[in-house]
């Protein structure tokens, strides 16, 4: 996939305060890019800054390897489209609203009909053509503003955390008819976003913001596999980050201090140093007896039953062991373990599923 | 109270008499009145418009000159127009003072600040992230004040309307640039004044009673226009 989109040494500063500082990064055509990053990271900054809406202090955006510098910035935003978190939409019905991008390029009446009908159709609001925008669902609205941004086939489309205000069943179905739509016109996304769902789903890859600055970028298994620290950690799912000391190295592994016990990790780390130590709850075992002798793992823990919450298709169990450690387990395993609040367990992992960030 | 009674006769008897320096005088005030309107709505929007979405050195001044402009007294714009157009003025060669032109430039000058400081702040409360949105559809400026326009409409007309209540009613300005001239520059507020001051009560009463009447008019329709709108969904 060629780039599409590729930033060089951006910086934005407001009132003389660096808020954005990005060395380079590119997009490639016809992918999915999420921004993540915690409040005031500058995720909504840096990505109207890319789509060309605010003039960077310093620093240059390439859009298809030709700088924006270098052409009329309307004939950039020509090749863009952005939807907000808020739908944003004029006082008029439903057609007018969706057609107001192909109006502002004057196309034809007729070709603008074709258009808008064609997307009013793949976003199933059809029936909703001429009627007020202020009378329509949130749900409604949201498909409404989706397909204004989309009905003008952009070559980049900006999602500024554009299904944030959605219950669960109307965002699932209004990215499915998106989806379609991107995929058949490879448009390229670019959304930022703190639902982990949404990013892990939808993305193909993840920049990750912190303090307007790029920490860790990549493909999203990578993300997954590898956080580059406890807030990309957690927002992958990572729901166990023990903060731990190493006080012994072995040959590619180590063991780490947690309060008063030892957990044992694969990697070269020096002593004194302060790690997070990230498990994924679901290599989290629970036994009701000691199998020490019997298992490869190397990190058993005895420890109390904290918590039990029930969601849905699997429970999520908290042990306390001197530090909590959180469990997924299935139904049926609770049922067979017969688990439940203050029962007394033996939790492990093994050593190779810790993944290890050192502390700054 | 008989003198309201006789006034309202009058003016009653004006009007369905077809008097002939009435009407003059009616249609004068509504010609430069609405014109006057007119041209300070377009200057003030287009002003209010580059103001709210520009951010440029002393912009913060500038609009506080603005609404200080908003309070300007009529005969202070009549003073500065008759300067301007007097004889030895800078535009004296034009030879417009004491004419229907130069009423319509002082009310505009006293209008434009009215219309641009109410416009400002209407194009201010208009979301910034709407702005964006528009510019992200690919709108131009044109098409941006357009929109805004569209859904500012409110306060937009709202603002006209005090604009022309402005000029409609003000008297110093007309007097001082247009000198009253019966059958030339004579406009309902300085008719009343000139009437008031020869003891024809009547007859005054009789031009404000009209004047209420045609403001009251243009407001009503203005109002409707208003009103229509109805609230944007975000």
């Amino acid at each position: 996939m060629s780039n599409i989109l590729s930033v060089k040494n951006l910086s934005i500063k407001k009132s003389n305060k660096e808020i954005i500082n990005i060395d380079n990064f590119t997009i490639s055509e016809g992918s999915i890019t999420s921004i993540i990053g915690e409040n005031g990271a500058g995720k909504t900054t840096f990505i109207l800054t890319l789509a060309g809406l605010l003039k960077p202090s310093y620093g240059t955006i390439f859009f298809k390897d030709k700088s924006i510098k270098d052409m009329p910035l309307s004939e950039y935003r020509k090749h863009i489209s952005i939807v907000f978190q808020e739908n944003l939409l004029i006082n008029d019905n439903v057609y007018n609203n969706v057609a107001l991008g192909l109006k502002f390029r004057n196309l034809p009446h007729s070709k603008i009909e074709k258009k808008v009908d064609d997307i009013l159709s793949r976003f199933k609001i059809k029936h909703l053509k001429y009627q007020k925008a202020n009378t329509l669902s949130g749900g409604e609205a949201k498909r409404v503003s989706i397909a204004r941004a989309l009905v003008i086939e952009p070559k980049i489309l900006f999602l500024d955390e554009p299904f944030s205000s959605l219950d669960s069943l109307s965002k699932e179905d209004i990215i499915t008819d998106m989806i379609k739509v991107l995929k058949e016109k490879n448009i390229t996304v670019v959304m930022s976003t703190h639902d982990k769902y949404e990013a892990l789903r939808l993305s193909h890859s993840i920049i990750v913001l912190e303090k307007g600055k790029i920490i860790q970028k990549g493909i999203k298994e990578d993300i997954i596999k590898y956080p580059a620290n406890s807030f990309v950690a957690s927002f992958v799912g990572v729901e166990n980050i023990i903060e731990g000391i190493i006080i012994q190295k072995k040959s590619g592994s180590f063991i780490a201090q947690v309060k008063n016990n030892y957990i044992e990790g694969v990697g070269d780390y020096d002593i004194g140093n302060k790690v997070l130590l990230c498990i994924r709850p679901e290599n989290v075992f629970i036994s009701k007896h000691l199998i020490e002798s019997q298992t490869s793992t190397r990190n058993i823990f005895r420890g109390k039953i904290v918590e039990i919450l029930d969601f849905g298709h699997f429970y999520r169990v908290t042990i306390d062991c001197g530090f909590d450690l959180i469990s997924y387990i299935t139904k049926a395993s609770l049922i067979d373990l017969s688990l439940k609040l203050n029962d007394t367990v033996y939790a492990g992992f093994k050593a190779m599923s810790i993944h290890t960030i050192t502390m700054v | 109270m008989d003198i309201l009674i006789q006034s309202l006769k009058s003016a009653i008897k004006l009007l369905v008499c077809f008097d002939k320096d009435t009407y003059d005088i009616i249609f004068l005030s509504l010609k430069v009145s609405i014109f006057s309107s007119l041209i300070s709505g377009i200057i003030g929007i287009f002003l209010a418009f580059v103001i709210s979405i520009k951010e440029f050195p002393l912009k913060k001044f500038i609009l506080t000159f603005i609404n200080t402009g908003m309070a300007m007294p009529p005969v202070i714009a009549g003073l500065l127009i008759t300067i301007l157009l007097w004889r030895n003025g800078i535009l004296g060669s034009w030879n417009l003072l004491y004419t229907p032109t130069a009423i319509i430039i002082a009310q505009t000058l006293l209008a434009t600040p009215i219309i641009l400081g109410i416009s400002v702040s209407a194009f201010q409360n208009f979301p910034d992230k709407f702005i964006l949105q528009l510019i992200g559809l690919g709108a131009n400026r044109f098409q941006l004040l357009l929109i805004m326009l569209r859904e500012c409409k409110l306060p937009i007309l709202s603002a006209i309307m005090a604009g022309f209540g402005a000029v409609i009613s003000e008297v110093g300005a007309s007097m001082m640039v247009g000198g009253n001239i019966k059958g030339y520059t004579r406009v309902l507020t300085t008719a009343t004044v000139t009437e008031s001051s020869r003891g024809n009560f009547d007859l005054a009463i009789a031009y404000g009673i009209i004047l209420l009447f045609i403001t009251l008019t243009i407001n009503f329709i203005l109002t409707k226009i208003q009103q229509s709108s109805v609230k944007r969904y975000e």
